[in-house]
């Protein structure tokens, strides 16, 4: 049997589909040109569908198409090689979701175990956040052990990127000198004083704290 | 930082967020969906104005969010590139009474969804009543039901 010119949709018509079980509109183009009669023209017919749909299955992966094409009778542009585009810009979308909210719950944009920073010496210890958020309160605290009154202060070029919410305890004396704003706290067993800072600004922030003539050096980098 | 930088930032960012999430996001809305919305729409003002409650930047998150969306509007007509490219196109999902599952698959729609709206808009019993089924760019399955004989 030869398969001429003429090509049309097996629908409607489509006895040979049923009995080849090729499934209703499941096969196009279909010959309504030499239509089998015979069982041996049958054989053919689903012989080379068959084949049809391996080449069209291959064609689909070499060009790394997900979506088969079809021939509809509506008025509509489908677009596929952009709805293809754009299930693969949903797929990377969702990845990206997924890492940014799994960075997020490790503390990439504060509050978590990557933001944490701790630093040590001489028994005083300072925990602050290497990333934050703008205008969100972060702490940073600082714990010291002295007889003696503990003096804390920042370079006033540092204090300028943030808002000072609050300081927990209060100091005993706040002053500025040169460029240093001190804090003054009576001395005790163990003091943890907590600065809470509100960021005014976004990006890089370098700075030092003063604790007792022991000089850290700390930054933050700050999200939008 | 800038209201203006701020509406923009929070309008795009809704926007690809939803566009990730595909069309039939917002097309089965649920109460826990409605609640979902809720929340989100709070988080995103808290973001859009900060701690500035005053009439000016209110005005300004308005002008700038309706710009955006006239600006996208106005892009989507000039380009079809960018209509598709921010709404997308419609998908027939259903040929002839023949599921198309790999576009199914694709859409995150299925048989169900597909008999659900058959049912609903056409009275339609069976998947081999229905000639064609397209999954339309709002997310909303349009049937088109075989001519009867």
């Amino acid at each position: 049997m030869e398969f001429r010119g003429g090509w049309d949709r097996c629908c409607g018509e489509a006895r040979s589909c049923r009995m080849l079980n090729l499934g209703h509109g499941g096969v196009r183009r279909l010959s309504t040109v030499d239509f089998p009669q015979t069982t041996e023209d049958l054989s053919l017919l689903y012989k080379y569908f068959a084949a049809n749909q391996a080449a069209l299955t291959r064609n689909m992966k070499k060009n790394k198409q997900l979506l088969e094409e079809i021939h509809v009778d509506l008025d509509i542009q489908e677009h596929l090689k952009m709805q293809e585009g754009a299930r693969r810009f949903q797929q990377v979308g969702l990845f990206c979701i997924l890492l940014f909210v799994g960075s997020a719950a490790f503390g990439l944009y504060g509050n978590g175990v990557v933001s944490k920073k701790h630093l040590t010496k001489d028994e005083i210890n300072i925990h602050f956040e290497r990333f934050f958020r703008f205008q969100a309160k972060m702490g940073l605290q600082i714990q010291a052990t002295n007889d003696r009154d503990i003096s804390i202060s920042f370079p006033i070029q540092y204090l300028n990127h943030f808002e000072i919410s609050s300081i927990v305890p209060e100091p005993t004396e706040t002053r500025v000198e040169g460029s240093q704003v001190k804090y003054a706290f009576k001395g005790r067993d163990e003091l943890t004083a907590t600065f809470y800072l509100v960021p005014q600004q976004i990006g890089q922030i370098k700075g030092s704290v003063n604790v007792n003539e022991n000089t850290f050096s700390i930054s933050h980098f700050i999200f939008p | 930082m800038n209201p203006v930088l701020r509406g923009i930032a929070v309008y795009l960012f809704v926007y690809v967020i939803f566009r990730i999430l595909g069309k039939r996001s917002l097309a089965e809305i649920t109460t826990f969906d409605f609640v979902l919305l809720l929340i989100i729409s709070e988080t995103t003002t808290n973001a859009l104005v900060g701690e500035d409650f005053s009439l000016t930047v209110c005005f300004i998150m308005v002008c700038t969010l309706v710009g955006v969306d006239y600006i996208f509007s106005v892009l989507k007509t000039k380009s079809i590139w960018f209509q598709v490219a921010s709404e997308g196109a419609p998908l027939v999902l259903v040929d002839d009474g023949k599921p198309l599952l790999k576009r199914m698959q694709q859409s995150k729609v299925d048989e169900e969804d597909v008999m659900e709206a058959a049912r609903l808009t056409q009275g339609l019993r069976h998947m081999t009543e229905i000639k064609y089924a397209v999954l339309e760019r709002d997310g909303s399955i349009s049937i088109i039901p075989k001519e009867k004989k």
